[in-house]
């Protein structure tokens, strides 16, 4: 007992290594804790968005409809939306079907309610589109015609989460363009748009794809200045070029590489005879 | 057209009979919990509830449906973490709860989240709130974003028109705190993780308003044995 007063005990176990003094481990402590905070205020954001999305359109009593929105509603919409994942998109939809309304965002009227009980409804019964759907998914909407606007703009949002995506301004989220009544010269119109739109899109691509091609190879600026000096020298060339031939013997073209195999049936045979016996 | 009233009548005095079940099955779920809550308020008669939260033309006042308990002493020790070198005045986990019931036909994110900041803002340690409509995915994930100021909880009001600790097929369940789980694990020399579990989301650990790590004592009743305890972790 005495002795155990005068010796304090001594673990065994490793000594805990004393919290970071090195400057440079504080520095990516820090710099980490910093990108985990910008990510929470991205998602707090992106809550705020759906919450303001889920009030849209702001104005009712406009003749602007769904289809013909309101541009700075349009605008709004579209600047949010874009940091949106689907399930974001989901969120919003259920939000604004909580508040009663159409899940399409620049939609200003309220939300379908079917009145018949029952899980399933028929629609377009006796014709050739017949189908038969869940009602939570009907009540989703006002009519068909928001329901593809509205999947209209999901299939274009992206999975990758938003903080990866908030510095790049390429992403745009376009409305579904009504269908309109075939007149040529709007017809003729659209063409050009969107052949416009092909070639910027192409020449973006190309651009983008040079730059990876490059970064991949190690192209950029530092890398262009080679560290190696890399001298590309000619071997002189003697002699007549000759083609290749089979050679003088009969049985050249067995000759592999210059050795030709050499194969006893006969033999062999008789040894596997002998070792089985 | 007096059809029509009837129908009318008849749909708001069912309203109210509701809202006044839940509101007193809140009342003894709070008080089961160890808040300080006198009986009149647990107790409240249908007349009396009517007479306070309506209107004068007899429809239900739900901006009115709100209160506040204080945790009583004996919950704040049970609740009370072990002092440390650190730590050494603890605080009780435990704190005044906000209940209100929801004054809005949808809750959402932006519901929710004044809810949250109303609970952050006046420092109370939960809140819970009770609503007739369903609360969407948004504003689940609102809850846990004031989670280090408030616990919030969320009921619909048609779960809470029966207390259901009170049906004679639902045991007795009983909190461990914190010391008594450190003895339980002890003398059975168990690992938290070789009891039982709850879920917590169960109704019951609900209703306590249990969290991850508890442990519950369950009470029965034995034809053999007079009295039966098993215990379950929340998890
Ligand atoms: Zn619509």
């Amino acid at each position: 007992m005495a002795t155990q007063s005068n010796n304090p005990l001594k673990g065994i176990l490793k000594k805990p290594i004393p919290p970071a003094a090195d400057p440079k481990v504080r520095e990516v402590a820090v710099q980490h804790a910093n990108i985990i905070q910008q990510r929470k205020e991205l998602e707090d954001t992106i809550t705020d968005y759906i919450i303001e999305l889920s009030k849209l359109p702001l104005d009712r009593s406009s003749p602007y409809t769904s289809s013909s929105p309101s541009p700075t509603d349009a605008a709004t919409f579209k600047s949010h939306v874009r940091l949106f994942q689907p399930s974001d998109y989901e969120d919003l939809i259920s939000e604004r079907n909580a508040n009663g309304l159409c899940g399409y965002t620049l939609c200003p009227k309220p939300r379908m309610r079917v009145a018949q009980r029952g899980e399933y409804k028929l629609i377009n019964y006796g014709r050739k589109d017949f189908s038969i759907v869940p009602k939570k998914e009907i009540e989703r909407w006002c009519g068909a015609a928001c329901a593809r606007r509205a999947m209209w703009i999901k299939v274009q949002l992206n999975d990758t989460s938003a903080w990866e995506r908030a510095g790049i301004d390429s992403i745009e989220i376009g409305l579904y363009e009504e269908p309109k009544k075939t007149e040529e010269d709007e017809a003729a119109r659209r063409l050009t748009r969107d052949m416009a739109g092909l070639q910027v899109e192409a020449e973006r691509k190309a651009a983008k794809d040079a730059q990876e091609l490059a970064l991949e190879r190690g192209d950029t600026d530092e890398g262009a200045k080679r560290k190696v000096d890399v001298r590309i020298q000619e071997n002189s060339v003697k002699g007549v070029a000759e083609e290749p031939s089979l050679g003088k013997d009969d049985d050249g073209h067995l000759v592999t590489e210059g050795y030709k195999t050499k194969f006893d049936s006969q033999k062999n045979t008789a040894s596997k005879n002998t070792t089985g016996i | 057209m007096a059809d029509q009233d009837e129908a009318q009548y008849e749909a708001n005095e069912r309203n109210i009979v509701r809202t006044w079940r839940a509101w007193r099955t809140v009342h003894e779920m709070v008080h089961d919990r160890g808040y300080e809550l006198g009986e009149e308020e647990v107790k409240i008669p249908l007349e009396e509830f009517r007479h306070k939260y309506t209107n004068a033309d007899g429809s239900l006042s739900r901006t009115l449906l709100k209160f506040s308990a204080k945790p009583s002493d004996e919950m704040q020790r049970k609740f009370m973490p072990p002092a440390t070198p650190q730590n050494t005045e603890p605080v009780s986990d435990c704190g005044t709860v906000w209940v209100e019931f929801l004054d809005d036909s949808a809750l959402g994110a932006e519901q929710m989240r004044k809810f949250g900041r109303f609970c952050a803002d006046n420092h109370y340690k939960s809140g819970i709130l009770l609503s007739n409509v369903a609360v969407s995915s948004s504003a689940k994930k609102e809850i846990s974003k004031f989670s280090q100021w408030t616990t919030i909880e969320w009921f619909l009001e048609d779960d809470l028109l029966i207390n259901i600790t009170h049906h004679e097929l639902v045991p007795r369940h009983v909190i461990l705190s914190r010391d008594e789980k450190v003895a339980l694990l002890k003398r059975y020399r168990l690992k938290e993780t070789q009891l039982p579990r709850i879920l917590v989301r169960d109704p019951v650990a609900k209703y306590f308003g249990m969290k991850r790590g508890q442990v519950v004592k369950i009470i029965r009743r034995s034809e053999t044995a007079g009295r039966y305890a098993s215990y379950r972790l929340c998890v």
